[in-house]
């Protein structure tokens, strides 16, 4: 019941992971299957994380601020029953605060030893990548995200910025 | 070799040798105690076939040589005890250690054979039997040498990975889980009557409304229709009244099955403290071996049972104690002697329930903890002038062992006859929700108590509010709910207040400030909770107290773990998030943030406890009920029996009543009814003491409305004041 509610509108009801690892080059023989990508906007840029690290999305509400914690923790949110700890994708990637605190989304992760998730402004779509046509960032990319992120692939909505995951999450 | 799917069985044969391998070593320790004991023999050799046996059946030929040999040892010693000397018991110990190593390798998944060949060339030295020299066994052996991995022994999981459950509390579930689905069926019927009943409401209330709007012409008819609703109305204010009365017995009956549906599954994960206290009689032995000194040691209360976790967490921080009361508690025997005990010293080991919390305590007869000594400690570290010092009383001097840094090797506590590491022992205690105290006298020895709680999944907190947002203080550590004029406060709370309760002083801050920075307007009351965590207290101001809930704890995970002015967090009936404080951080923080308690400016609160009725016939149990709740600044009168209850309730204002339930005129079940069908009394909280213990009467005191039910048995001061005061703060909190 909550997870109609919870559905962002646009999003594939049956969002099926990936099973490729996505860091990994292709080695040996030629790999051409696809590697799929959850995009999602931070602000005007769009960017992607694998569809193998997704474990639900949900419109944020009701998140729960907590009193002193680091910057980069927007604050707690109950995900069917679970205590989230809701990641501030804004104050990782350093870009200014959102103008308003309406709407977003909670994309909870998987595949780490806490229960974690990325608040981010809205969901696009999901994209099949060929790992080959992964590209390096443009040199004129911030540091920042650059240490962020292992490159951008072009697709149908724009370029799309790939995320670190691991990276995101060692965040200090 | 090992057979191909061992490693399936690893984990199996594990599990099974660790409980071999614990009652193998309590044979062993009773065989040496008492060698002609031939039970204990047998058991040996027992629990030794058994383990030779499953680890040969699995290619474990690491493990079944050295059982194997230990088996040995133990069949020539039937015929000749002198080989089971000191030396002979030692290489026993140390193979049963080589042993539970290697079965918590198994464990982790470490499956190639381990050298195991100093053990067993003792052991058959002992035995008098030439190394059994098996070709498979050592060149397996040589492969495990040339791995790495098998070198190594990982990090050892002493924790097993499922836990084994009486068939009765399963049982138990399930008749529970039976009974909350026929309730949920019959709250479910409720529901479609409670929809009836609203339909026919709708519709009288459009007949009337039509029969308003009528022409004057049609007044007659209108009024017949208005009378004829009225009359409706009244068949439906009765279906209403008697739906009101069964849906309440629903309620109670629903929240009888849920609170004992959450007691089976809170004692599904609960685990005797002899898991820990088992391991005792061997320490004991390893501990005393290099000192010289004899130790008897006694257990009591083993059968207790605690939530695992606390049981996994205090296994250390028991040692550590059994080591300090070994190392610096009991005297060498010929100094013992001087002094007229007994040359073996003595270490006692209890543990019991008391309420809902279990008090373990460890005592010893040793020499005590040197007042003096301490006295000279805190000199040197400049807790104090020698003056002051000597003013300190010595129960107040003994807590200063538990001081970060005090009870260092270093430091002069070691010579005072307690060592290192107490104020660890008291973090972990205190990080349950628990307290440790000792109790010293010189010569005749130190008892440490620590006081537990029984779990730790579910905590009772009360709702505040600070900045417009909800916090969980836990219960436990509230000790009272004040009131504060805000100008009262206003001044003193700029240069960090005190607030004067009579007996101490303790920090005052408003919780807002603390987490925030800021202070939010304030009301012309506020709430102050007193909290106390340990010997810290504070005083939080609050916007609000909103209600009591017992809460699922959850501990808060990265990167939110080292977040120390919360413990964790919650989810609320609403689905909403709660963190709960840590009352010992904020503490901290408010004396931090302020003046030292001495020099700070002191707000003086007035003692508000409450004004509470005990109902009882026995003189004697009705003084004491008085004295204790008098003692704890509540305001107390006494109530002959039911009928002069009632009498006195109708004349004043009153915040609680405490009702014995055998009384002549009106007992307390008719009492409590009474109070429930008087508008004027229904909220009031009413406590059943009885020496009843039957569960129909309980059931039968509850159904009648009391908000609970304290048995004379285990009736003891703590729990009746836990009770007073979790009531009346949560009819205060009602009210706020």
């Amino acid at each position: 019941m909550r997870m109609q509610d919870d559905a962002p509108p646009g999003l594939p009801s049956e969002l099926t992971p990936a099973p490729q690892d996505v860091g990994a080059p292709p080695d040996g023989a030629p790999a051409v299957e696809r590697v799929s990508y959850l995009g999602f906007l931070v602000g005007l840029e769009m960017y992607g994380l694998p569809l193998e690290h997704l474990r639900d999305v949900s419109r944020l509400k009701r998140l729960r601020r907590i009193p002193g914690a680091p910057a980069h923790v927007a604050g707690l949110m109950n995900v069917r029953g679970e205590i989230v700890c809701a990641l501030d994708t804004r104050a990782i990637l350093l870009l200014p605060p959102a103008p308003s605190r309406a709407g977003g989304f909670l994309i909870a992760l998987r595949g780490f030893p806490d229960p974690l998730g990325l608040v981010v402004d809205a969901i696009t779509d999901v994209y099949a990548i060929d790992p080959a046509a992964v590209a390096p960032l443009p040199a004129s990319c911030p540091a920042t995200r650059a240490r962020l992120s292992i490159g951008s692939a072009t697709v149908a909505d724009g370029v799309m910025t790939l995320l670190d995951l691991r990276q995101m999450v060692a965040q200090p | 070799m090992t057979m191909p799917n061992a490693s399936a069985f690893a984990g199996k044969f594990a599990e099974e040798a660790r409980d071999r391998l614990k009652t193998l070593t309590t044979a062993l320790l009773r065989l040496e105690e008492a060698p002609g004991d031939t039970e204990a023999a047998a058991e040996v050799l027992r629990q030794g076939h058994n383990i030779k046996g499953s680890a040969r059946m699995l290619g474990f030929l690491d493990i079944s040589e050295v059982a194997h040999v230990l088996e040995e040892l133990f069949v020539r010693a039937k015929h000749d005890p002198s080989v089971l000397g000191r030396a002979g018991f030692d290489a026993a110990f140390s193979a049963v250690d080589a042993l539970a190593r290697r079965v918590e390798q198994l464990a982790a998944g470490v499956i190639p054979a381990a050298d195991m060949s100093a053990v067993c060339e003792t052991l058959s030295r002992l035995a008098g039997v030439s190394t059994p020299s098996r070709a498979a066994g050592s060149s397996e052996q040589q492969e495990a040498i040339s791995q790495p991995a098998a070198a190594e022994p990982p990090p050892a999981s002493s924790a097993p990975q499922s836990l084994r459950v009486p068939v009765a509390r399963l049982n138990g579930l399930t008749h529970l889980a039976a009974e909350l689905v026929i309730h949920t069926l019959q709250t479910t019927q409720r529901q479609a009557e409670l929809r009836g009943l609203n339909g026919v409401v709708g519709r009288l209330r459009d007949r009337m409304r039509e029969a308003r709007l009528a022409r004057p012409a049609q007044a007659a008819a209108a009024a017949r229709e208005i009378a004829e609703c009225a009359e409706a109305l009244e068949h439906v204010s009765r279906r209403l009244r008697h739906f009101l009365g069964t849906f309440s017995d629903d309620c109670v009956r629903l929240n009888l099955i849920t609170e004992e549906f959450r007691q089976t599954v809170i004692e599904l994960t609960m685990l005797p403290l002899s898991t820990v206290f088992d391991a005792f009689p061997r320490a004991i032995r390893d501990l005393t071996r290099d000192v010289d000194k004899e130790v008897e040691l006694t257990i009591t209360g083993g059968e207790t049972e605690l939530d695992k976790r606390i049981i996994e967490h205090i296994a250390d921080p028991m040692i550590h104690l059994l080591r300090n009361a070994i190392d610096h508690g009991i005297e060498v025997p010929a100094e013992r002697l001087r002094k007229g005990k007994p040359a073996a010293g003595r270490v006692t080991i209890s543990a019991e329930q008391q309420g809902n919390r279990i008090v373990v305590t460890m005592r010893d007869d040793g020499q005590g903890i040197d007042p003096d000594a301490l006295r000279a400690a805190a000199v040197a570290r400049g807790i104090g002038s020698a003056a002051d010092m000597a003013q300190w009383t010595e129960a107040r001097l003994v807590e200063l062992i538990f001081d970060a840094g005090f009870s260092t090797r270093a430091s002069a506590t070691d010579v005072s006859g307690r060592g290192v590491g107490m104020e660890i022992v008291k973090d972990v205690v205190v990080r349950m929700g628990g307290a440790v105290r000792v109790q010293s006298e010189r010569d005749r020895g130190t008892a440490v108590l620590l006081d537990l709680p029984l779990s730790l999944a579910l905590l009772r907190v009360v709702l505040v509010e600070a900045a417009g947002e909800l916090f969980a203080l836990p219960t436990a550590s509230v000790r009272r709910l004040l009131h504060v004029r805000s100008d009262e406060i206003a001044g003193p709370l700029q240069n960090g207040a005190g607030i004067d309760l009579g007996e101490e002083i303790v920090p005052l801050a408003s919780l807002s400030m603390l987490l925030n920075g800021f202070m939010p307007e304030a009301a012309a009351r506020q709430p102050v909770l007193v909290a106390a965590a340990g010997d810290r207290s504070v005083g939080l101001i609050v916007e609000a107290v909103h209600d009591e809930q017992e809460l699922v704890f959850e501990e808060l995970r990265a990167p939110l773990r080292e977040q120390r002015t919360f413990s964790g967090a919650a989810i609320l009936g609403n689905g909403d998030i709660v963190p709960i404080l840590d009352v010992g951080a904020l503490a901290d923080l408010a004396a931090n943030a302020s003046a030292p308690t001495t020099s700070r400016p002191a707000v003086r609160i007035e003692r508000r406890g409450g004004r509470v009725l005990v109902v009882e016939d026995s003189l004697v149990a009705g003084e004491l009920q008085k004295s204790i709740l008098a003692a704890a600044g509540y305001d107390a009168h006494i109530a002959h029996d039911g009928a002069e209850a009632l009498e006195m309730l109708a004349e004043g204002a009153w915040d609680l009543v405490v009702a014995d339930v055998d009384m002549p005129r009106m007992d307390g079940f008719e009492l409590t009814l009474r109070l429930r069908a008087d508008p004027r009394f229904q909220a009031l909280p009413v406590i059943i003491v009885t020496a009843r213990e039957a569960a129909e009467d309980k059931r039968r005191g509850l159904e009648a409305g009391a908000d609970a039910y304290v048995l004379k048995r285990e009736f003891d001061q703590l729990h009746l004041l836990d009770t007073v005061q979790r009531l009346i703060l949560r009819s205060a909190g009602a009210h706020v």
